[in-house]
């Protein structure tokens, strides 16, 4: 009963292991997620949850593996 | 020359006169190719004051030295011109076949000037090259001419086209190919439309020739291996641009009924998750390219194909005009791409109308009786249709929102969304500093592909105004157009990560010409002060104020959304002009000092 | 083994056709290469993608017996023993033995794999 966070690129750093499972995540939206996780919602420029692109408002269920696309070479830093 | 076609195609259709030049060595050391060369070209060769309509104007179509190689994304064409939507320097990119085949034929460059007397079509199968009449074709559509061409000569050769809207005159008409792919910006369509040429159609079978052969091999290899292990690829493949709707209207970013606003409450109607389930049919890519963002769509609604929408259209033809039907946007996109009509400049257009209505500064009776409203794909088709044919209110809008402000009055230039007369691309920025100086100083007017830099307002503090937002525009405006200039796609650094680290070693082994990414950054910055000095010699009193943000940036907050009450004060815009000139080495109206133009030895021009 | 593909997943960029000239000839040539990227545009809008199944028709069909397998079981084209002929050309099922002005000889795939690395949308592969 849990949700899967999958941050790629850039993104990976930001969590331990390259993924982290949240045991508490269902019910919550992406974004809540995202701040839980400290990652700057904006910059992620996609969210995939099971291969689907939504929005950030998208409430999480239990089993979902939410993927993390950033911009990476469009003068971010 | 290793790596390159090793000619300049000269063609003058007012005399006919057909000719091959060797490329120079010095131009390819000194500007590259594709973008490099065009701007060098135009600079040296079109006289001062030249009218962008006039015969004495010339088009130049370039490939870099990646185009057609083994490269991942060489695919990109430069096309070059005076622009008769700004009066100052336009180069427009279109990806596709288009380069690649130009090299195979040993072109680098099309020099195309003069004027034909009928519609005439140019034909290039390896060394043959002949001007054939283009009558049965003048006066069809874009898409409509391409497959003809293809029909005739045959389902090889490259197709570069205009369609009605080039023809006529409008001043944002597009060079369309390869069913889908425009250079869209600045009119480099109607300059083709007034030089009576309707297309341009190569066939190439040579090979390009590589200084070094296995080295080469090998760092391709490892930029497509690297391409392939990227771990956003899927996402990027799935979507491509259209991925980023959804992200821009939850950052209040998405241009919404003519840049009112940075969110539209339907935008999930236009996300690329929407896209991707209800019209894409087949993954479309240009040459070389791994992760390809065209997406070629059937919209059932209409019965036509159409590639796209990408993310550029979705903005200006979807939030701008308010159409809330992923099939209806998908639509309006083929209407533009048939008539020749660049999608950006034309949601402008048609936006721009809109909100004049809205305000009573025109009526029905400039509209032909149209009741204009937001939200209407009727609407927006028929006004696209009115502009394409420069009928009715078309005749204004026509020559872009700068000349239709000028003309209505009242008020209307506050919410004309241009700057130097290009209409803005779909990035809503009065709360993204350092992307609203990007459009400000954009070297073709207000156009996000020179520096998209609203990722590092989002790092650094949306509100801050900063030099490091200079320092960071100065920097995309040096790594990004040097794609151009190489021939092909930012795409894979901006969306795959690919390392810039890949592109000097494949330049090098290609040419054989030693080669630093300092060295062609060197260049990139030289080819952006030469279109500087280009704008400064051909626009009377050019300066400062020609990088002016559209006043609607610093009048008015915006409207709704994550960013709503958001404006940059005119001070503000101002501060980030100075800081950007001072790091540019250019005085206080924007001109390039003499001691910067020694050292990039521009010093003759 | 033999190349496939799934024509569905292809978009038409054309590196494998530049990764096989290179594998064939080291140049830079996609009408030097020995698969065929067919578009269908604007209608219906696909790609059709053509490659040799390594069906044996043109090693039956050739006069001289210029058509041999090499040490994968791969047929290729013997350029000393080819008249020029073209009847392999003809015999092709999949229409995948090319030729080109600077050649005499035709040429065709010869189940290298070169073109397998370097397409970003997995559309070949050998079985």
């Amino acid at each position: 009963m849990s949700v899967t966070i999958v941050p790629v690129g850039l993104l990976q750093p930001l969590v331990p292991r390259g993924s982290t499972v949240l045991r508490d995540a269902a019910g919550k939206t992406v974004a809540e997620v995202l701040a839980e996780l400290q990652i700057d919602s904006d910059l992620v420029a996609m969210v995939l949850v099971n291969g689907r692109q939504t929005p950030k408002d998208t409430v999480l269920s239990d089993g979902d593996t939410v993927k993390l696309i950033p911009f990476v070479g469009g003068g971010r830093r | 020359m290793y790596g390159y076609g090793g000619s300049i195609l000269r063609v003058n259709l007012t005399s006919g006169e057909i000719r091959r030049e060797p490329l120079p060595q010095d131009l390819a050391r000194d500007y590259l190719g594709a973008r490099g060369f065009g701007a060098y070209l135009l600079y040296r060769e079109v006289p001062p004051g030249a009218a962008p309509r006039g015969p004495e104007n010339r088009l130049y179509i370039s490939a870099g030295p990646l185009s057609g190689l083994l490269v991942a994304g060489a695919g990109k064409c430069d096309i070059t011109t005076k622009s008769p939507l700004t009066g100052g320097y336009a180069g427009a990119s279109v990806g596709g076949l288009l380069s690649a085949e130009l090299k195979y034929a040993g072109i680098d460059v099309i020099a195309i000037e003069g004027r034909a007397p009928r519609p005439t079509y140019l034909y290039i199968d390896d060394d043959r090259v002949e001007l054939r009449d283009a009558t049965a074709y003048w006066g069809k559509g874009s898409l409509t001419t391409e497959k003809a061409l293809k029909e005739a000569l045959g389902e090889s050769f490259q197709i570069a086209t205009i369609g009605p809207a080039g023809e006529s005159g409008v001043a944002y008409a597009c060079i369309s190919h390869d069913f889908g792919r425009q250079a869209g910006r600045g009119g480099v369509g109607a300059v083709m439309g007034a030089k009576n040429l309707k297309a341009v159609a190569v066939r190439g079978t040579r090979s390009i020739p590589v200084a070094q052969l296995e080295r080469y091999r090998e760092l391709a290899r490892a930029m497509y291996a690297a391409c392939k292990a990227a771990p956003g690829l899927e996402a990027w493949q799935k979507y491509g641009t259209a991925g980023v709707t959804t992200w821009a209207n939850e950052i209040g970013a998405f241009p919404t009924r003519n840049f009112r606003s940075g969110f539209f409450e339907d935008h999930s109607n236009l996300s690329g998750e929407t896209m991707r389930s209800t019209i894409v049919v087949t993954d479309k890519a240009c040459f070389g390219c791994p992760s390809p963002c065209g997406k070629y769509s059937f919209v059932r609604k209409y019965g036509v194909r159409v590639e796209g929408p990408e993310y550029e259209t979705t903005a200006l033809i979807g939030g701008n005009c308010a159409l809330s039907d992923i099939e209806d946007v998908a639509y309006a996109n083929h209407v533009c791409d048939e008539l020749g009509l660049d999608t950006i400049s034309a949601g402008n257009a048609v936006a721009f109308a809109i909100e004049c209505y809205e305000h009573g500064i025109i009526s029905k009776a400039d509209t032909g009786g149209l009741e204009l409203r937001f939200g209407d794909v009727d609407v927006v088709c028929a006004l696209l249709r009115q502009i394409a044919a420069r009928e009715g209110l078309g005749a204004v809008l026509g020559l872009g929102v700068r000349h239709a402000a000028a003309t209505f009055g009242r008020g209307s230039e506050a919410f004309a969304m241009q700057v130097k007369g290009m209409e803005m691309s779909g990035y809503e920025s009065r709360h993204a500093p350092s992307m609203l100086l990007s459009y400000m100083t954009c070297d073709v007017g207000a156009h996000h592909n020179r520096s998209w830099a609203i990722t590092y307002d989002i790092t650094r503090g949306r509100d801050a105004v900063t030099p490091d937002k200079a320092a960071k525009v100065i920097e995309l405006q040096h790594i990004r157009p040097l794609f151009d200039c190489l021939g092909a796609c930012r795409l894979q650094w901006v969306e795959l990560g690919l390392d810039l680290g890949h592109y000097a070693p494949i330049v090098e082994a290609i040419t054989g010409l030693p080669r630093t990414w300092d060295d062609l950054l060197t260049i990139s910055e030289r080819v952006w002060n030469l279109t500087r000095l280009y704008w400064f010699r051909e626009v009377p009193g050019f300066g400062r104020a020609w990088d002016a943000p559209p006043p609607r940036t610093y009048l008015e907050p915006v409207e709704t959304g994550p960013t709503a009450g958001k404006r940059i004060s005119r001070e503000d815009a101002e501060r980030l002009l100075d800081m950007y000139y001072e790091q540019r080495g250019w005085d206080h109206d924007g001109r390039p000092t003499p001691a910067k133009l020694a050292q990039l030895g521009l010093a003759a021009l | 083994m033999h190349l496939h593909a799934e024509s569905a997943r292809c978009s038409g960029c054309r590196a494998c056709q530049l990764a096989c000239s290179l594998h064939l000839f080291g140049e830079n040539n996609p009408k030097k290469s020995a698969l065929a990227i067919v578009p269908h545009f604007p209608d219906p809008g696909t790609f059709e993608v053509r490659v040799c199944t390594q069906c044996g028709a043109c090693a039956d069909a050739c006069p001289t017996g210029a058509i041999l397998q090499n040490e994968h079981g791969a047929y290729y084209i013997n350029a000393g023993e080819c008249t020029g002929c073209l009847t392999c050309v003809e015999a092709c099922p999949e229409q995948v033995i090319f030729t080109h002005a600077d050649r005499e000889a035709p040429f065709m795939c010869d189940a290298c794999g070169d073109c397998i690395a370097v397409c970003g949308m997995d559309v070949l592969s050998l079985r």
